[in-house]
C-alpha cells in the first residue's frame, strides 16, 4: 500500500479546472518531485491534498484511509505536514513561536520543549535567534524555519512547495542537502519545484504535470536523461 | 487650581481606560479579519445593561460581575460571528470588496438590532446603576480623588493585561495571533479558522461590554449609550494605530488625557471638538497611527 495514493483528482477555481484527472503515489520512505511549469497546478495539487481547497472528484488516501473530506488541521494530525510556498512564517512572532506553532495539534503531548532543541541542534542559526521576530531573518533562514516548523509536527509526509525559490545558488544547495538529510531521518518527502535539474537530483521518482494534467513519470536518473524533459525544464538550468 | 486639574487628569485617565478598552475590541477584529465591527458600540451597551442585571436583579457583587457579564457578552459576541459574519464571509471569501461593504452593512444592522431589542427588553429611559464604588473620595496630598475613577483604571488595565497573557501565553491564544497574520499556513498547522473567528468576536465583544460597565457604574444605562463611545475608542485606536493592542492603550488614554486638559483649561463644550480634530489630523497625516508600522503589502 502506498503511503500516499491519488486517484483520478480534479480540482478547480470557480469554473476554471487547476487539475484534470490526477493519480499519483508516494511510496514510504522516497522522496517523489512534482516538475512543472508555473501555473501547471503543482501548488493547487499540494493545496487539495492538506485540505485547503476543496476537492471533487477524485480521491486522496494516506496509508489507504481517505482524507479527501478532511480538514487542513484533520490533515496535519494524519501526518502530512505542508510547508506552503513563498516562506510563509508568522512575521510578528519569534522564531520559538513559530516553531510551537508546527506542534500545535499536538501540544498536548510531552516533549514538544525538547523537539524544538533538536530543531536549534539541526539549524543552529535559529537557536542563536529564538527570540527574533521571524521577519527579521534573510530568505534562507527563514525557509530553514519553515522546514524546522513543519517537522514539528512529526509528520510521516512532507509536503514541500518550492523550498530552493528566491534563494541564492548556495543556499539552494544547502536545502536540498537539508531534503536528503530529512528523507535519511525516515520522512517521506513530496516536493514540488520549477528547478527541475535540483529536483530531479535529489528524488528518486518525479511527476511532470502540465496544465494540470500528469504527463509523464517515472525514476527520476531515467527523466534527467529524457529528451523532452531537457527541452522542457532542463535546457539551460543544468549545472 | 492644581486640584481641579489633578482631579481632571485622574478622570481623564479612567475614562481614557474605557476608551482603550473600545479600541481594543476595534482593533481585535480588524488585525484578525480585517474588518471593522461596527456593533462595537452596542456590545459596550449591552456590558453596561448585563452588569445592572447581574447585580440588581442576581445579586452578584459587582467584582463578580465584571467576569459574568464579560463572558455572557462573549457569548453574544460569538453567535454574532456564527449568525451576521460567517454566513456572508463564506459566500464572499473570494470578493474582499464584496465582502468588506457585506460586513459594513451586517455589523451596522445588528448594532440597530441590539439597541433596538436593548429598548425593547429594558425601555428607552435610562437605567441607573446601583452606586458600586465607595462615594468617599480618597485624599491623595490633599487633592480629593472620586475613588470610582481609581478602580475604573484599574479594571481597564488589568482586564489589558489578562488579554495580553492569554494571547501571548496559551495555546488558543497563539493560534489566534497567527491566524491574525497568515490565516492560510494557520490552517496548515492546525488551528481551525472558523472557530478562531469565533474567538475574535466573543473577545472584542467582552472587551468593549467590561468597558460600558464600567461607564455604566459611574452613570447610566441606555440603549444608544454606546453611538459616543464608540465613536471614541476608534478615534483612540487610530492614534494608537488600528490592529494594535498597545495602541489601543496609548491612543485611549492620550485621548481621554487630551479630554481632560482641554476641559481644564478650555471648556468641556469643546472636548469633542479636539478629540474628533485628533481623528481627522491622524487619518490625514499618519493614518497607521503612533504605534503600528505603515500597511504593507506581502507578495
Amino acid at each position: 500500500m502506498s503511503l500516499l495514493e491519488i486517484r483520478s483528482l480534479s480540482v478547480s477555481y470557480g469554473r476554471i479546472p487547476a487539475l484534470r484527472d490526477v493519480s499519483l503515489d508516494v511510496e514510504e520512505g522516497e522522496i517523489v518531485a512534482l516538475v512543472g511549469a508555473n501555473g501547471a497546478g503543482k501548488t493547487t495539487l499540494l493545496k487539495s491534498i492538506s485540505g485547503l481547497l476543496p476537492r471533487t472528484p477524485g480521491s486522496i488516501r494516506l496509508e489507504g484511509e481517505l482524507i479527501d473530506k478532511a480538514s487542513p488541521a484533520n490533515v496535519v494530525r494524519a501526518g502530512i505536514s505542508h510547508v506552503p510556498e513563498g516562506r510563509r512564517v508568522f512575521p510578528e512572532m519569534t522564531i520559538q513561536e513559530n516553531l510551537e506553532m508546527g506542534a500545535y495539534v499536538r501540544h498536548r503531548e510531552a516533549g514538544v520543549g525538547q523537539e524544538i532543541d533538536a530543531i536549534y541542534e539541526r539549524f543552529p542559526i535559529l537557536g542563536e535567534r529564538r527570540k527574533a521576530m521571524a521577519d527579521t531573518l534573510s530568505g534562507g533562514e527563514q525557509q530553514m524555519l519553515v522546514i524546522g516548523r513543519a517537522l514539528m509536527a512529526k509528520p510521516r509526509l512532507l509536503l514541500l512547495d518550492e523550498p530552493s525559490m528566491g534563494l541564492a545558488p548556495k543556499l539552494v544547495t544547502a536545502i536540498f542537502s537539508i531534503i536528503s538529510e530529512i528523507n535519511g531521518n525516515g520522512t517521506t518527502i513530496l516536493l514540488v519545484e520549477q528547478n527541475a535539474s535540483k529536483a530531479l537530483g535529489v528524488s528518486n521518482r518525479a511527476y511532470v504535470i502540465e496544465n494540470g494534467q500528469i504527463v509523464m513519470s517515472g525514476a527520476s536518473k531515467d527523466l534527467v536523461s529524457d529528451r523532452k524533459i531537457i527541452d522542457a525544464y532542463l535546457g539551460e538550468a543544468i549545472d | 487650581m492644581l486640584a481641579s486639574l489633578m482631579q481632571q487628569i485622574v478622570s481623564g485617565l479612567a475614562i481614557g481606560s474605557v476608551y482603550a478598552l473600545v479600541a481594543l475590541a476595534f482593533s481585535l477584529t480588524v488585525r484578525a479579519l480585517n474588518q471593522i465591527n461596527f456593533a462595537t458600540g452596542e456590545l459596550f451597551m449591552l456590558g453596561a445593561y448585563f452588569g445592572i442585571a447581574f447585580t440588581v436583579m442576581l445579586g452578584l457583587p459587582f467584582w463578580m460581575a465584571i467576569p459574568t457579564t464579560a463572558i455572557a457578552v462573549s457569548l453574544v459576541g460569538v453567535a454574532f460571528e456564527k449568525l451576521a459574519y460567517r454566513p456572508i464571509f463564506k459566500a464572499n471569501a473570494d470578493h474582499p470588496a464584496r465582502l468588506h461593504i457585506l460586513i459594513i452593512c451586517s455589523t451596522v444592522g445588528t448594532g440597530i438590532f441590539l439597541q433596538n431589542g436593548a429598548m425593547l427588553v429594558w425601555g428607552a429611559q435610562a437605567l441607573p446603576f446601583p452606586k458600586v464604588f465607595d462615594q468617599t473620595p480618597l485624599d491623595i496630598f490633599g487633592v480629593l480623588i472620586p475613588s470610582e475613577y481609581l478602580w475604573i483604571t484599574l479594571v481597564a488595565v488589568l482586564l489589558m493585561a489578562v488579554l495580553n497573557f492569554f494571547l501571548q501565553s496559551s495555546w488558543t491564544g497563539k493560534g489566534l495571533r497567527a491566524a491574525a497574520q497568515d490565516r492560510e499556513t494557520a490552517a496548515l498547522m492546525g488551528v481551525r479558522l472558523s472557530a478562531a473567528d469565533s474567538w475574535t468576536f466573543g473577545l472584542s465583544a467582552g472587551v468593549g461590554a467590561v468597558g460600558g460597565l464600567l461607564i455604566g457604574a459611574i452613570s447610566f444605562a441606555y440603549p444608544t449609550m454606546g453611538a459616543g463611545y464608540a465613536l471614541k475608542g476608534f478615534t483612540a485606536a487610530i492614534i494608537g494605530g488600528l490592529g494594535s493592542m498597545r495602541g489601543a492603550l496609548v491612543g485611549g488614554l492620550l485621548l481621554g488625557l487630551a479630554e481632560s486638559l482641554v476641559i481644564a483649561f478650555i471648556s468641556s463644550v469643546y472636548k469633542d471638538v479636539v478629540a474628533f480634530s485628533l481623528l481627522l489630523l491622524f487619518l490625514q497625516f499618519k493614518p497607521s497611527g503612533l504605534l503600528m508600522k505603515p500597511v504593507q503589502r506581502r507578495v
